[in-house]
């Protein structure tokens, strides 16, 4: 299937609060859509963390966006993680564009940079993705509903607006409160936002499927979403994830290796086939408007 | 001024696991107490690895038992009337005011004669002739849509106690300002009612950025936000090990602190004691505390 030009297509993975899983569902999506024969790249436009990784050209990224092309067989590239921020203390971060340090930054001088720079950076790595690849899956922050931090956003609504991208919700039922959480996300956004959630997806299930049926019907009649699946709760997998303060990961936190070993591997195609076997693959290939491969 | 409170009752409930709720729950036991009320902890329903061991010998979910120390109380059996051990391979003890029970818990939950809210009403009405205040602490979420009827922790009990709720959010995770205003969306209009305004947890951060943010929330739901707590570091009062919840940066309380209370060395329990004492003052100095005694007084006929 390698079409002469690119496809450029885009989908975007965003969670109803941080540590729901939206890494590793990228992750897995991007290897998904791999395996059938697309070329894809994962994408963050800003990701804040400590744990970096090298490109061969020497460029800096964060290690999780390289993860995320390693697993789905195309080289890291600074387009893929535009912009990298590395806390130094609570309000001071080494800021790093397209691989490169620009050095340390304030809060506000970050937001100045953000305002001014941010998005024509994020916009510029959008369109060279896209003049390469047939989709590219791109990863959120956080939530995207913070009514207060909306102005300048270039992680959730901000970055799907720059690559026009259709959304996928991600709730996490294993601390309770998803429904909760997928409504109230829903009913913060602004109606253009809310019109590009497409679906919502539902991660680390445990328990009786029968139970949790009727709240689904119930939630797609509340957000008129259809829900694209119900993962369940996958306890082997690791991926370097960013570091919150003071926060103990219960994904786990691997190793810092530049190569990722076999067993890395073979627990993304594990988690790559988990992931398709719990949605509706025929809705995604919809929302991302590309053809089903004929098997 | 408030010598009419009689087994009044305050809940708090959260809009997931995990976001503070036992922490409030115990502050507001402390606080009460140093301000000179007969205060007792009370969750209905409680779901966990490990729990609390009473001077009694009794088994209580791990929260209650540091809630009653919080109140300076010793701890009893009714102030968890349910409380159900996951033991692995699908088999679940349960425990039922302090007692294990032999037998599988769900055959236990079907063979009472009346259901389990007799069992709960008994021991909530218990608390409340004898106390002054019963601080209740809710499960989970209040707005899992599929599991309403099956509730046994969340609204039901504040049906039963009449109790004006505060709705925890913890902010750190994310989602906080969604999560409140779903919730509200997702209650029917009684439950609604319940709920007396919010408290968000774990704030860390400028306060002047967050606050449009709680603007917003409160006139989508009417409702007031009634404190932000922040971040507490370097707690060390152990967080229910139950499915799904966090553990505790600390010793695990499984290994610190499941052990009958008289077994506790001098040493460690005056340093609970000390944290029991710095966490209700970073909550009371946090805390709308006026508005929390009027609703503690006056109940759901305030609103």
């Amino acid at each position: 299937m390698n079409n002469k030009v690119p496809m450029g297509r885009t989908l975007m993975v965003q969670g109803c609060a941080s540590s729901v899983g939206k890494s590793f569902i990228t992750a897995a999506l991007c290897r998904i859509f791999a395996r059938d024969g697309w070329r894809v790249a994962p994408f963050k436009a800003q990701n804040m963390g400590s744990k970096s990784f090298f490109t061969a050209e020497g460029k800096e990224i964060n290690a999780v966006q390289a993860v995320q092309a390693k697993v789905t067989g195309v080289p890291p590239s600074p387009d893929m993680n535009p912009i990298f921020q590395k806390p130094i203390t609570d309000t001071v971060a080494e800021v790093i564009v397209l691989g490169e340090s620009l050095g340390n930054m304030t809060v506000q001088e970050y937001f100045h940079f953000k305002k001014n720079e941010g998005k024509a950076v994020v916009a510029g790595a959008l369109k060279r993705l896209k003049e390469q690849f047939d989709l590219i899956i791109l990863e959120g922050g956080g939530s995207p509903a913070e009514v207060n931090l909306r102005d300048h956003d270039l992680v959730n609504m901000g970055a799907a607006a720059l690559a026009d991208a259709p959304v996928i919700l991600v709730g996490d039922i294993d601390r309770g409160g998803v429904f909760a959480y997928l409504t109230g996300t829903m009913l913060l956004l602004t109606e253009e936002e809310r019109r590009r959630v497409k679906a919502v997806l539902i991660n680390k299930f445990r328990g009786d499927l029968s139970l949790l049926e009727p709240g689904l019907a119930l939630l797609e009649e509340k957000i008129s979403r259809p829900i694209l699946g119900v993962i369940p709760y996958i306890n082997d997998v690791c991926l370097p994830l960013e570091e919150g303060l003071d926060r103990a990961d219960d994904d786990g936190v691997c190793l810092r290796e530049e190569s990722v070993s076999e067993s890395w591997q073979g627990a993304y195609e594990k988690l790559a086939r988990q992931v398709r076997e719990s949605v509706s693959m025929d809705l995604l290939y919809d929302i991302v408007g590309l053809p089903i491969p004929k098997s | 001024m408030y010598d009419s409170l009689q087994g009044n009752c305050l809940m708090v409930q959260g809009v997931a696991s995990g976001v503070g709720k036992s922490l409030l729950a115990t502050a507001l036991c402390r606080i009460l107490v140093q301000d000179g009320f007969l205060v007792a902890p009370f969750k209905a329903w409680n779901m966990a690895l490990s729990s609390y061991t009473t001077a009694g010998g009794l088994e209580i979910g791990w929260a209650q038992g540091i809630q009653a120390e919080a109140a300076m109380i010793d701890a009893t059996g009714h102030m968890n009337p349910f409380l159900l051990k996951p033991r692995g391979g699908g088999q679940t003890e349960i425990i039922i005011r302090g007692e294990p029970q032999k037998g599988d818990a769900r055959k236990i939950m079907d063979s009472l004669p009346d259901g389990p809210w007799p069992v709960i009403s008994a021991s909530l009405e218990h608390l409340r002739k004898q106390f002054d205040v019963v601080i209740i602490e809710g499960a989970g979420s209040p707005a899992e849509i599929n599991l309403k009827d099956r509730d046994l922790a969340n609204m039901g009990v504040a049906r039963l106690a009449k109790a004006p709720v505060l709705l925890t959010a913890d902010i750190d995770r994310g989602g906080a300002l969604a999560a409140l205003v779903g919730s509200l969306a997702l209650l029917d209009s009684e439950e609604n009612m319940h709920i007396a305004g919010f408290v968000i947890n774990k704030f860390r951060g400028d306060f002047d950025i967050l606050r449009p943010g709680l603007d917003v929330v409160e006139e989508i739901t009417g409702k007031p936000v009634l404190g932000v707590i922040p971040h507490i570091p370097r707690l060390s009062l152990g967080e229910e090990d139950s499915v799904g919840v966090p553990k505790t940066d600390t010793v695990t309380e499984r290994e610190a602190f499941n052990q009958p209370a008289n077994e506790l060395g001098t040493a460690d329990a005056r340093a609970r004691d000390d944290e029991l004492d710095r966490v209700a003052a970073v909550v009371r100095a946090s805390l709308d505390m006026g508005k929390i005694y009027d609703l503690i007084k006056k109940g759901m006929k305030l609103y």
